[in-house]
């Protein structure tokens, strides 16, 4: 990932008003975990798989910070439970940032299923996603859905494209 | 043995304004009817509380945060563990009520019924402050400990089976979180819900359409 894009992403969660971040390492994100884990504006935890992410977040919501999950979409499916048990019917806001893996022109097999998948089950949960390929608009959509997650109390997740200009 | 109502009503005598979140079914139903205050985050499901409960502690470092869980909901995602482990939150008290089973249906055993060691997997995940209580007396002094030193803690308290019959919780998820974030925002001076000024949006309310 270039600089530039690691920057953006920082920005728009920065001015999304982001302050807690938990991330399950992901090669897509690397650069952007990097740089989260340097800001002290951040406070910021890796977990060993999602569904613990998801509860952690939403723990943090309920103590009044901004939260974020970075993660890989193959978690989407080990965050399942928690999210059907506990974001859903409590009405508590996170804003998820996913890397698509089996999105088209990725290019390794395993990958195939998770990409047939991933959006059917982003809509079955209810979550209302954007997908993002430049850094631009990136950033608009962190922000734009920041903003829909406080208001609906709901997931919400941007969706960062495996051919994008990262 | 004894049963979990009686640690609880233990507990009770020593949680003041702490924050607490409780596993479902009979863990909710006797805390509530034992404690019933809107800083009860309570009914999450198997595998939910503990993290959560680290969430809310590493939001707010100064509050006293309590996990009351079970052997059969942490042994459903025992990564929150060493997840407490790494984070070393010094406000955060995990009690795991281990009754052996998975008493809500039907009580079939868990692995801790065959030997698995909820207070050595957490000493192994980093969180030395770990200890089983076996008697009342036990656990009452390891809840106290807890509360007025640093940890992380965490408490395996073996209980027999059996619930207590106390009245059964009327309320629901969303009602349950507005109470427990209202206490937040009062007790913490902080807005949390729908914070959208924060974000910079720039909405201005039609005040003629909300005058009267």
């Amino acid at each position: 990932m270039k600089e530039e894009t690691a920057q953006a992403i920082i920005e728009g969660l920065k001015e999304a008003g982001v302050n807690f971040v938990v991330y399950m390492p992901d090669s897509f994100f690397y650069d952007v975990i990097t740089k989260v884990k340097e800001d002290h504006g951040f406070t910021s935890i890796s977990v060993p798989n999602e569904s613990v992410g998801m509860c952690l977040c939403a723990g943090a919501w309920l103590g009044g910070k901004k939260p974020v999950m970075i993660m890989e979409n193959t978690g989407l499916f080990v965050a399942s439970n928690a999210i059907t048990r506990f974001h859903q019917p409590f009405g508590i806001p996170v804003l998820m940032l996913i890397s698509y893996r089996g999105d088209a022109g990725d290019g390794w097999w395993m990958v195939t299923a998770i990409g047939h998948a991933f959006e059917p089950a982003l809509k079955s949960l209810g979550i209302t996603y954007e997908l993002v390929d430049n850094p631009e608009n990136a950033k608009r959509a962190i922000q734009l859905l920041q903003t829909s997650a406080e208001v609906s109390e709901e997931l919400q997740a941007v969706v960062f494209r495996k051919e994008g200009q990262w | 043995m004894v049963t979990r109502f009686t640690m609880l009503e233990r507990l009770a005598k020593h949680v003041t304004n702490e924050l607490v979140v409780t596993n479902l079914k009979g863990t909710a139903h006797e805390w509530h009817y034992l404690h019933q205050k809107d800083s009860n985050l309570l009914y999450l499901g198997m595998g939910m509380p503990t993290p959560a409960a680290l969430g809310l502690a590493m939001a707010l470092p100064h509050r006293r945060v309590i996990s009351l869980d079970g052997d059969g909901s942490i042994l459903l995602d025992m990564a929150a563990v060493p997840t407490i482990g790494q984070a070393q939150p010094k406000n955060l008290t995990v009690i795991v009520f281990d009754n052996q089973c998975y008493e809500s249906n039907g009580a079939l055993p868990t692995p801790t019924a065959n030997g698995t060691d909820l207070t050595g997997i957490a000493k192994a995940c980093g969180i030395p402050k770990a200890k089983t209580a076996s008697s009342a007396d036990e656990f009452e002094d390891a809840a106290k400990t807890a509360l007025t030193t640093d940890g992380p803690h965490f408490i395996t308290a073996k209980v027999e089976k059996g619930t207590k019959k106390v009245p059964i919780i009327m309320t629901y998820g969303k009602y349950n979180k507005y109470m427990f974030v209202k206490h937040i925002e009062k007790t913490e001076g902080v807005h949390i819900l729908s914070s959208i000024k924060a974000t910079g949006t720039s909405y201005t309310p039609n005040k003629e359409y909300f005058k009267d």
